[in-house]
């Protein structure tokens, strides 16, 4: 390769050589070399040109093509660039089995001050104090007057009324922030299955909702979920059911003088839960506040004595014992079984209220509710079978009802080392052992519906291929059936007064001794349970009704058994809820148990 | 033939541009009224919401219970009862020819009495 300045030379040279002017051949050269350049230029230009003339004119073409296709499109909702402006309603609704509200949101107001604004804070804290009785005046002035406050809360919850009386106080410090506010349109009704609300996180404008107790609380994280916002959380239970049955649990606890009582409702098949009552019950609206440390924490209003409250249940365990003899081939309904006065462990003698006789069927025994006739059973199956079939059941750990409180519900009874032959018979007969009533109406879900495990539930839609396991036969059931009939049917059975017309009610009572606090029983206070099933035929409910010392005065002698208390409440509850569950009544005696 | 192509490019672009102008112009606005609209949905939701409170309060079981009680002598009403309930074979058949009772009404007809009635009582409103 030569360079350029040996190519110019040799240049040089050649026009010397020829004899020309070395100084135009040097420019005729440059000239070439020039044209060359621009050539080169001219091509590379227009290419640019070219290039950017396709990259333009693609852009447009694309433009002009999305615009065609949007021409020609049907026109969407733009969604990305709009958010739905925030309202009160940020907590989602609950409604019952039939769409009907249960709880939902409404806008309110809170009251706060900015005490550098105030005029008057004299006044101010005088007329507030009228305004709101519960309110200090000394306090609200204190408040008022405080050196370098900004900002004090009044009240985090006002009624449209009382803001409509501050504001006309005249007081520019006295400022509303707005509150979402949880209404229960029901009242009382369901209290404890709702629970209750309190405020959260609060600032000015908003404050966050959250459960308290019951559903509120146990399913507060989807209730909270903006995106369910729309979407309220539906509960099987039955508003209309559930007013008619604290109704009349009500008219019965104020005609026995009752200390309080439980009554739960469910579908015999699929453990949801129609009604469940506790009383006494309160307004979750404004829900009452704990009891005082040291206090018994079941006389609150708040407590829960259906799915949280343990009682002992009493005879009402006796058909688990009759349905264990049956399962376990020591009986038939029909086989005898002797019974006499009393049945005796070590130091300690069971009797029956009445006598009777000296031996009975194992039918008879449930109809007539023997104890001794039960024990007997229990103590030839023994206490390991019989601890065994009772956990099948679910009676000895807390049930998977979705109610918090139910949770904490651990049944007491004997641990295993503890479960002696004494224990074997009482539990036999529901002594020595307690759980909620919600247990018990589970239990005896199990008992009536052929046999199948049942979980209580709060939720009306549950998944269709929900697994049920097998406890007791199909027959044991239909025996069953046939025996929780007669006790209502027969006229030696417990629970003559829970007979209606049209109304097929099979079930079984239960008197139990109350306990002592510091152990033992009272002879004059007593537990009484009702737990029922209808329409016999093909059972689709079950009921459990439990009264805390209820006394009937009815008559010459004051009663208080089961017979006598629960068992014409549960009738009464049967006769006004079975019409508000499109349950036709039957007037065929006797239609086969199937 | 290349001033031509530039000249119909240049149009072409022109009216593009002004229509393109137009659709941004007129997506504005149909946004605008979007979000309008969202805020009276939300407010109708609101009132809807506020509504059903109503409703439930006003016809919560025990308050219809109490007024059922209340107003017993002029409602009459009764609680159900399972002597409310009757067997099929407890109505009677009918006597005669239906289609000469002037109570009775044939169920193809039910459409058309439907569309009177409705007729009748927007008359009425009006």
């Amino acid at each position: 390769m030569i360079s350029n300045t040996n190519a110019s030379l040799i240049g040089l040279f050649r026009a010397r050589m020829r004899g020309a002017d070395p100084a135009q051949a040097r420019a005729s050269e440059a000239e070439i070399r020039q044209r060359q350049r621009d050539k080169i230029e001219h091509e590379r230009a227009s290419w640019r040109l070219l290039f950017a003339t396709v990259v333009v004119f693609s852009a447009y073409l694309l433009i002009a093509a999305k615009m065609a296709i949007l021409s020609v499109s049907a026109p969407t909702e733009n969604g990305s660039n709009y958010q739905p402006r925030k309202i009160y309603g940020g907590r989602a609704a609950i409604v019952d089995r039939n769409g009907e509200l249960l709880a939902t949101n409404l806008p309110g107001y809170s009251l706060y001050v900015e005490p550098e604004e105030m005029i008057d804070p004299t006044r101010a804290a005088s007329e507030l104090a009228k305004i709101f009785p519960k309110l200090d005046q000394e306090e609200l002035y204190e408040k008022f007057t405080r050196e370098g406050s900004k900002f004090a809360w009044v009240k985090q919850q006002i009624s449209p009324e009382q803001k409509t009386a501050v504001f006309n106080l005249g007081e520019p410090g006295l400022m509303f922030g707005k509150r979402e506010l949880r209404l229960y349109p029901n009242g009382a009704d369901a209290a404890h299955v709702l629970g209750g609300f309190k405020f959260g996180e609060a600032a000015v404008n908003a404050a966050e909702i959250e459960g308290q107790a019951g559903v509120e609380y146990a399913f507060n994280s989807y209730l909270s979920d903006p995106k369910n916002e729309r979407q309220p959380l539906k509960l099987s239970l039955d508003i209309n059911v559930q007013d008619a049955l604290e109704n009349i649990l009500q008219n019965g606890v104020t005609a026995t003088d009752a200390k309080g009582a439980a009554a739960v409702l469910m579908e015999a098949d699929t453990g949801r839960v129609i009604a469940m009552t506790s009383l006494p019950d309160y307004d979750p609206n404004s829900r009452p506040k704990a009891l005082a440390q040291g206090d018994d924490p079941s006389l609150s209003p708040r407590f829960n004595r259906a799915a949280q409250g343990l009682y002992e249940l009493g005879s009402t365990y006796k058909i688990f014992t009759a349905a264990l003899a049956m399962e376990s081939g020591y009986a038939n309904p029909q086989t005898v079984i002797k019974v006499g006065k009393h049945i005796a462990s070590g130091k300690y003698k069971i009797a029956d209220f009445h006598y009777y006789g000296e031996s009975l069927t194992l039918h008879d025994i449930i109809v007539k509710s023997s104890n001794v006739g039960t024990a007997r059973v229990a103590r030839s199956i023994g206490g390991p079978k019989q601890r065994e079939f009772l956990e099948k059941l679910g009676l000895l750990k807390p049930t998977s009802f979705e109610l918090p409180e139910a949770g904490r519900s651990q049944p007491l009874f004997p641990a295993r080392e503890n479960w002696s032959d004494l224990s074997t018979m009482t539990i036999s007969y529901g002594h020595g052992i307690a759980a909620s009533p919600l247990h018990l109406a589970s239990a005896y879900c199990t008992m009536v519906n052929g046999g199948y495990k049942v979980n209580p539930t709060l939720l009306q839609d549950i998944p269709k291929d929900l697994e049920r396991p097998r406890v007791i036969s199909e027959e044991t059931s239909r025996n069953l059936r046939a025996m929780l009939r007669d006790v209502v049917n027969s006229p030696i059975g417990t629970a003559k007064f829970a007979r209606t017309e049209g109304y097929d009610i099979g079930g079984k009572t239960g008197t139990a001794d109350k306990l002592r606090p510091n152990g033992g029983y009272y002879k004059d206070k007593n537990v009484n349970t009702f737990a029922s099933a209808f329409p016999m035929s093909d059972p689709k409910y079950v009921l459990v009704v439990t009264m805390d010392e209820p006394h009937n005065k009815e008559g010459n002698s004051e009663q208080q058994t089961a017979g006598w208390t629960v068992v014409p409440i549960a009738r009464q509850i049967v006769e006004r809820v079975a019409p508000l569950l499109n349950l036709r009544p039957v007037y065929t005696p006797d239609i086969p148990i199937n | 033939m290349k001033k031509v192509l530039v000249i119909i490019g240049g149009l072409s672009c022109a009216i593009l541009a002004i229509w393109a102008y137009q659709v941004s112009g007129k997506t504005r606005a149909a946004i605008g009224q979007l979000k309008q609209i969202n805020n009276e949905i939300s407010v109708e939701q609101e009132r809807i919401e506020m509504l059903r409170a109503e409703w439930a309060i006003l016809n919560r079981p025990d308050r219809l219970r109490y007024l059922v009680g209340k107003n017993a002598a002029r409602l009459g009403l009764a609680q159900i009862s399972t002597s409310n309930y009757g067997e099929a074979t407890q109505v009677p058949y009918a006597i005669g020819d239906l289609h000469q009772n002037e109570d009775f009404i044939d169920p193809s007809d039910i459409e058309t009495i439907l569309q009177d009635l409705l007729n009748t009582e927007e008359v009425q409103a009006h």
